[in-house]
């Protein structure tokens, strides 16, 4: 990457986020798309900060990481990043009070990361209250900056092992479905991705948009329901309902879905394997 | 405590009751406390809670100091806030030694006539708690509102002997005074008047709501809502999204204070609540 180039870049991303970030008292933008392969591209607001990302991948909690926050999709700078690198980002260059947004999807997933330039009294209660709005920002920015990605997307930079401490799955969606109970009988389950339609369809999204996250067609958003809805005899409305009060569908465990993806890899091979004797 | 008549105080009637419907979700998100606290805007509030001993504290002393840094801090807020940046860290600390309940968060809903908070809390220290109640934020939201229906008959029972504070009257930040004088709007063409529905109407629109929950909260019928909106949109000049509550005055504001009637500058409320705006 030459430096003139991510000058020009930082300007074209600041044109986009310009209107959204100024009236919500926020200053600092960027974008990071992680890739399977430990690379990652990134677009930054200010190009001031640009060089550091290429030394060190450090706005990421590589170090610690507790299980609640794998599953959600928001944590904050302050209460996951060490003490240190707060203090150089507040000194070095008026950052205050980020958060990140954690976005999901099978070939890659995308952090949206917000910061403001002043102290705040308090914090977490003035970015939970604006969280809908940025949640809704960071799903339409790679729709209006995607130009501009797939040119960066060229030139990967890849995260040197020392840094990245994370086992690679951790923010990937699993790719094969693991069963959770809802309840006694043997049909009473609902499988991760079925969970997941369901939670985006009761987020008021369409089959298209649904198979635009999930990385599927949105004939088979269709047919997941659809035999959700045969299997556990019950309507939409229901299981709306229904979801709400388990609560372990709604809010989906990942780590158990990666165990199973593992187990049923386990079990394929030990099949190839007995089949190739 | 015991009631006039020599019953049990309602509240504490209803915590096994409360225990029962909320268990299975607070579980399911490990959370541990439940309250909801609606205050009437005519004095006086009704209390409900999963966990006997903080109620009590509440009615004894605790509740008036916290109500009052609540009142002051309300309106730099929106519908949600963390409890420990809003109230003294003695009395964070006092919750959560005395009751090991952490890291609270509180929802604010709006109806006629009074204002719910409804607040949530952890069993044990966490160290993202904003990140996690990030997480279920959806969730509590629903629970919420599913709560508000299905406990209708608990909250009636209680509204009947709420627990009489009638120092703190106004506690109508959220919903603005009635003002029989109106209030005015820069719309595109010049200055418009509105009433005192619509203004509302607009706070609950900014927050959010839908229009089913519009309708409860004013008690109209949801059709006349679309028309109220359009009479909005007519007058103004503007679209919905570019129309916030910020915009609107009050016909008698603090530049204008020597037109202020005189019934109307002794009115409950109305001092506060011109203080709390400068």
């Amino acid at each position: 990457m030459n430096p003139p180039s991510i000058i020009h870049l930082a300007n074209e991303v600041d044109d986009i986020c310009k209107n959204f970030l100024k009236p919500r008292g926020l200053s600092y933008y960027h974008f990071k798309r992680v890739f399977k392969d430990d690379s990652f591209i990134i677009l930054v607001n200010q190009p001031n900060l640009f060089k550091m990302f290429l030394e060190s991948n450090f706005i990421e909690p590589t170090y610690y990481v507790p299980t609640y926050i794998r599953q959600s999709p928001v944590y904050f700078w302050d209460e996951l990043l060490s003490s240190e690198l707060l203090s150089h980002l507040r000194e070095q260059h008026s950052l205050y009070h980020g958060i990140t947004i954690i976005s999901r999807q099978k070939d890659f997933y995308d952090c949206t990361a917000f910061a403001m330039s002043e102290f705040h009294p308090s914090p977490s209660s003035y970015y939970l209250n604006i969280l809908k709005d940025l949640q809704t920002f960071s799903e339409l920015f790679p729709k209006m900056a995607s130009s501009l990605i797939e040119n960066v997307s060229r030139k990967r930079v890849k995260i040197s092992t020392s840094t990245h401490n994370l086992s690679s799955k951790c923010f990937f969606l699993p790719e094969r479905s693991a069963r959770f109970k809802i309840g006694e009988g043997t049909n009473d389950y609902v499988t991760t991705y079925e969970a997941l339609c369901l939670q985006l369809l009761q987020d008021g999204k369409s089959y298209k948009e649904i198979g635009f996250i999930l990385s599927m067609s949105p004939r088979t958003v269709e047919t997941h329901l659809e035999r959700l809805k045969s299997r556990t005899g019950l309507t939409l409305g229901e299981l709306f309902l229904q979801s709400f009060k388990i609560g372990s569908t709604r809010k989906i465990d990942y780590d158990f879905a990666y165990a199973a993806e593992d187990e049923q890899h386990k079990i394929k091979t030990l099949r190839k394997k007995s089949n190739d004797k | 405590m015991i009631n006039k008549a020599g019953n049990l105080y309602p509240p504490f009637q209803h915590v096994g009751k409360m225990q029962k419907m909320c268990q299975p979700f607070l579980k399911s998100n490990s959370l541990s406390f439940f309250q909801i606290r609606r205050s009437y805007n005519d004095g006086g509030v009704s209390l409900l809670s999963t966990n006997m001993n903080v109620t009590m504290e509440c009615i004894r002393e605790n509740y008036l100091r916290g109500s009052f840094f609540e009142k002051q801090n309300a309106k730099n807020y929106g519908d949600i806030y963390m409890f420990k940046d809003m109230a003294p860290p003695i009395l964070v600390s006092f919750i959560e030694e005395k009751h090991k309940i952490f890291d609270v968060i509180t929802l604010v809903r709006q109806g006629k006539g009074y204002t719910d908070f409804f607040s949530f809390g952890l069993p044990e220290k966490c160290s993202a708690a904003a990140g996690y109640y990030a997480m279920i934020l959806r969730d509590l939201e629903a629970f919420v509102a599913d709560f508000l229906n299905s406990a209708r008959s608990i909250m009636n029972s209680t509204e009947k002997h709420f627990v009489p504070f009638v120092e703190h009257k106004s506690d109508d930040f959220f919903l603005p005074p009635y003002n029989p004088a109106g209030y005015v709007l820069k719309g595109r063409k010049g200055q418009v008047s509105i009433t005192h529905e619509e203004f509302i109407l607009l706070h609950l629109i900014h927050q959010g709501k839908t229009k089913s929950e519009i309708s409860k909260i004013l008690s109209f019928p949801a059709y006349q809502i679309d028309y109220l909106i359009t009479l909005l949109t007519k007058k103004t000049g503007y679209p919905l999204y570019i129309l916030k509550p910020s915009m609107v005055k009050s016909c008698y504001t603090a530049d204008s204070g020597n037109d202020i009637p005189s019934f109307w500058k002794d009115a409950p409320g109305e001092r506060e609540y011109r203080a709390a705006l400068s």
